[in-house]
């Protein structure tokens, strides 16, 4: 059967975690999932110097420290093409902590790829 | 002040939860990159 186009934008896509949180915070993180659990998404950490990518995108919030929640999305020329600033839709992950619903926060984003 | 649709992406290189440097650099011509960030982990996101 052929792959619909939502399903190519989507293998055409790499999704990236950043946080303000240590390499240690975030190994910490996949293993709360379970050995055989991996957090779907890769996590990165910009804790040092604190924030400095998230401050070139100007997601910052300087009262808190972390990253504001929003989602970039990034053409295959590096160009950027939409910044999304919203709450994410959370459930109860497997390690008993709220997660982000992955595949409900990209959807409208894999929809906007496809028609790039 | 936010970054706009048509701006360059500013590129970086961090490191993932096993110190391994991700640059997007790495993606560039290759894949569409969507950048989530997050408040905390062990948080709702």
């Amino acid at each position: 059967m052929r792959e619909s186009q939502a399903q190519f934008s989507r293998r055409e896509t790499q999704v990236l975690g950043i946080s303000c949180d240590s390499t240690s915070t975030l190994a910490a993180y996949n293993l709360s999932f379970g050995p055989s659990l991996a957090y779907p998404v890769k996590l990165l950490s910009d804790f040092y110097p604190h924030g400095d990518v998230t401050k070139k995108y100007k997601l910052f919030n300087i009262e808190t420290g972390t990253a504001d929640r929003s989602s970039v999305v990034i053409d295959k020329n590096g160009y950027i093409r939409k910044v999304n600033k919203y709450q994410y839709r959370s459930v109860l992950g497997p390690n008993g902590y709220g997660v982000v619903d992955l595949d409900f926060n990209i959807k409208d984003l894999i929809i906007f790829i496809n028609d790039l | 002040m936010s970054l706009l649709p048509g701006d360059k992406a500013p590129l970086f290189t961090l490191m993932d939860h096993n110190r391994k440097s991700v640059s997007l650099e790495n993606f560039l011509g290759k894949k569409n990159v969507i950048l989530m960030f997050f408040v905390f982990a062990f948080t709702d996101g």
